[in-house]
């Protein structure tokens, strides 16, 4: 079953993390040396207000749905997340991918990518990161964290829709009623789920 | 990037091995041509100790308990001195196959004990492990002074009938 966050609620203050543990040392006299993990997640939280009293109660059904911890959920967040242009809907891996792999290969498409651009790919609830920009056609991109799975040539890319793939921080959320129980709000603090 | 792989060889109740291959890493890695996979079960291993001496110190490996994949090993007894190695893996960037490890610990599993907190809300598997020393530490399988053992050998002879009577410490002089 998939849960995504009820789509017109008003969102706000918006705060993202990047978390990319490294093994870190530091001698004495103050040299250091560290070493990538090879892992990245997501983490944030974002205000919440509903519009109208339908919104309200989603707000309160979506929280049940997710239960906590429990269930993983779709949030869609606009502008930033998703692609600078539009890039064409059918950009795909013209290359199988492996695990392990910090590059991609693209087939031609139109539109650019821009570093920082978020996508995902098919079979894949992972939300990865541009590192540079690539112009219009085919070639291969610079990704971060590498592939957590492999994938077939032809895959598609999704730049243009795509969602992160969260679970809650806590197992107990909380609902204001402000204004009278006019205008519900919650913070929702959330951690990608992988 | 660095993480760690466990091999562990559950008996698979027919005198064989299934084996178990589980890795720390963020993508499945491959190490000596095997693929371990990356199915973000393993919550902690515990430091391991090195002494001066030969001794059989274990470590603890922590499983998360909440997939039912280990319970089923567990119920069949598979992890019962299953041998087990844990590797420490150096994998470059934009690839997933190892190329330098080392041993971190090499041994058998002892039963796994399954254990819930309420509190953190956890369901985690923990289990024990003794290192290869284990088989140095067993008491050898030798014959004692006593009429079972010796009338295996001399069927017949009474030379120990008394001994389980005499309730005293025998000492051999030479």
């Amino acid at each position: 079953m998939s849960i995504s966050l009820p789509s017109n609620l008003i969102i706000s203050n918006v705060t993202l993390s990047h978390n990319t543990p490294t093994y870190y040392s530091e001698s004495l006299d103050f040299k250091s040396k560290s070493v990538d993990r090879g892992i990245h997640r997501l983490e944030g939280t974002i205000d919440v207000t509903t519009n109208n009293n339908a919104e309200k109660r989603a707000l309160e059904a979506f929280m049940l749905k997710v239960r906590g911890r429990a269930n993983p959920f779709y949030i869609d967040l606009p502008d930033r997340f998703k692609s600078n242009t539009v890039i064409s809907a059918n950009i795909s891996t013209n290359v199988a991918g492996n695990p392990g792999d910090n590059t991609i290969a693209v087939g031609a498409f139109i539109g650019n990518i821009s570093a920082g651009d978020m996508f995902t790919i098919l079979n894949d609830n992972k939300t990865y990161v541009v590192l540079d920009d690539k112009l219009p056609g085919a070639g291969l991109i610079n990704i971060y964290p590498p592939l957590r799975k492999g994938f077939v040539s032809g895959t598609p890319l999704d730049f243009n829709t795509n969602k992160i793939y969260a679970r809650f921080r806590q197992d107990t959320q909380t609902i204001s009623y402000t204004n009278g129980g006019l205008i519900h709000t919650s913070t929702l603090a959330w951690m990608e789920a992988m | 990037m660095e993480c760690t792989a466990i091999e562990i060889k559950l008996n698979d109740g027919n005198g064989g091995f299934d084996v178990l291959r589980i890795a720390t890493s963020p993508f499945d890695v491959v190490l000596n041509g095997d693929v371990y996979t990356a199915t973000g079960d393993v919550l902690e291993i515990s430091k391991s100790e090195s002494t001066g001496e030969i001794s059989k110190t274990g470590l603890n490996l922590k499983m998360t308990g909440i997939d039912p994949t280990f319970q089923t090993h567990l119920d069949a007894g598979g992890f019962i001195r299953a041998p087990i190695t844990i590797l420490t893996c150096l994998v470059p960037d934009g690839s997933n196959v190892v190329t330098v490890y080392e041993y971190y610990h090499r041994g058998f599993c002892d039963t796994p004990l399954t254990q819930v907190d309420y509190d953190t809300g956890t369901l985690t598997i923990s289990l024990e492990t003794n290192n290869v020393f284990t088989d140095i530490d067993k008491i050898p399988n030798l014959l004692r002074s006593s009429m079972a053992s010796h009338s295996s050998r001399h069927p017949g002879d009474k030379f120990y009938q008394y001994t389980a009577d005499v309730d005293v410490e025998e000492t051999w002089k030479s």
